[in-house]
């Protein structure tokens, strides 16, 4: 009797915290498209990470010369709890929101095509855990 | 006590359920909760996608999209002849070309639509929609967005955006559905389709943005070897498709660049940062010749 019960808790564990995960993936997912509204367009993928206190996420880009583009970057309910950060492939640094009040997104006007990581981390790792979603917008 | 026992699971069961449905979780959460809900996301990381085994580093594909809004501003005129037929898509009876041609068929629709082909739009919406519902993503064209997309056939600017909106929500139901495999099809004959435009364009106008923008896919065709990698022993056909684009990138690594760092400028008012750093393609005629070669005996292989 002890056994099918420890199995239906663990059962039931894991499936409500299954749904606690993805609904907390749905509510940052419409957290970040709120700000990828036209003229800006996606471009069509859906970058998602999953961090663990101080892990940081890399999401590789290449952005196109005469062309202007939106970066979302969102995590849990409130805005403001991630870091971003842009690296050219060199490693020099291009951007940070740290500079602009953890700002969730930030457009970028670029000159010539240049492929960029970008970095991205919780603000407060040793109290985080949970998914990092970052958004592409382009504009004509 | 074995009442108590019960008694104490059910009421453990039920008050997790209640936090897992509770928008409003905060940081107060107990320790306990939190430590399991690491166990479970943890389990979630190890079972449900390949593409968190990259140690978080994911790979982004330029949007078809872009492609055909470049060509169009460089003035270059439409040729007809250079989309996938629809008439193939009954021809295509097994999951990988439907996928790799759904991507096709996508980037088609983009330069269609940029060229104000209302019509034959229409004739590769319907041809999208379809192998869409084959391949069961029906949680990306359902019947709301499959309206719009109809009602602004002609909208250039609505359908855009409408369509990008929904190969997303397209790319996200496959990530959720543990069907990366399709996910990364898709985005993989988007790419094909879009570089095999501008190797044609390049090859026949002489055209320096498009030449630059064709040289330009060498980071995007490694970003999409490491997004098609995790899947090389999946099928014969999935190790062949990586193998071409291997040998392709062998050709890209022939190309040299240059670049050159400079502090980027922001106006922090717009939430705008210009970033002016340059980067210089050395590119010659055969590299072009050997890209147009190569590039269009893998798109023949997947729309013929």
């Amino acid at each position: 009797m002890n056994k099918i019960l420890r199995n239906i808790v663990i059962i039931g564990l894991f499936f409500s915290f299954q749904m606690h995960a993805f609904s907390q993936v749905d509510k940052t997912m419409l957290q970040c498209e709120k700000y990828l509204v036209p003229p800006f367009v996606s471009d069509g993928q859906e970058y998602k990470a999953l961090l663990n206190g101080d892990e940081v996420a890399e999401f590789n880009v290449t952005l196109y010369s005469g062309s202007t583009y939106r970066i979302i970057a969102c995590s849990g309910d409130e805005e403001g709890q991630l870091i971003f950060s842009i690296y050219d492939v060199e490693k020099n640094l291009l951007y940070t929101n740290r500079d602009y009040q953890n700002s969730t997104y930030w457009d970028f006007d670029i000159k010539n095509t240049v492929n960029l990581t970008i970095e991205a981390e919780f603000v407060k790792k040793e109290e985080h855990s949970g998914f990092v979603f970052i958004q592409i917008g382009f504009k004509q | 006590m074995q009442y108590y026992k019960i008694k104490y699971f059910v009421l453990s069961l039920l008050s997790i359920f209640i936090i897992s449905c509770n928008s409003n979780t905060t940081d107060n959460s107990d320790n306990d909760s939190q430590n399991i809900e690491n166990e479970v996301f943890s389990e979630i990381d190890s079972t449900s996608s390949e593409i968190y085994k990259f140690n978080n580093t994911l790979f982004s594909i330029p949007s078809p999209y872009e492609v055909s809004i470049l060509m169009k501003k460089a003035g270059v005129e439409f040729n007809p002849n250079m989309t996938n037929s629809v008439g193939n898509a009954q021809t295509y009876t097994d999951n990988f070309t439907k996928a790799l041609n759904l991507g096709v068929y996508g980037a088609d629709l983009a330069y269609l639509n940029m060229n104000e082909q209302i019509p034959q739009s229409g004739k590769y919406f319907a041809t999208i929609k379809i192998t869409a519902e084959e391949l069961q993503i029906s949680g990306a064209f359902n019947p709301n967005t499959i309206k719009r997309i109809e009602s602004n056939l002609g909208n250039e600017d609505s359908l855009l955006y409408i369509l990008s909106k929904a190969y997303r929500n397209s790319d996200k139901y496959l990530k959720e559905n543990n069907r990366e495999d399709i996910g990364a099809l898709v985005l993989a004959g988007g790419w094909i389709e879009s570089l095999y435009f501008l190797a044609q364009v390049a090859q026949e106008t002489q055209n320096e943005k498009v030449k630059d923008r064709l040289g330009e896919q060498k980071y995007p065709l490694e970003n999409l070897i490491k997004i098609l990698t995790p899947f090389y022993n999946s099928s014969p056909q999935y190790s062949e498709l990586l193998e071409s684009l291997i040998d392709l990138a062998y050709v890209f690594d022939g190309i040299e660049t240059e670049y050159t760092y400079e502090k980027p400028v922001t106006d922090v008012e717009n939430k705008i940062t210009s970033i002016t750093s340059s980067s210089r393609l050395m590119m010659n005629p055969e590299h072009i010749d050997m890209i147009s070669d190569k590039i269009s005996k893998i798109r023949n292989t997947i729309t013929d």
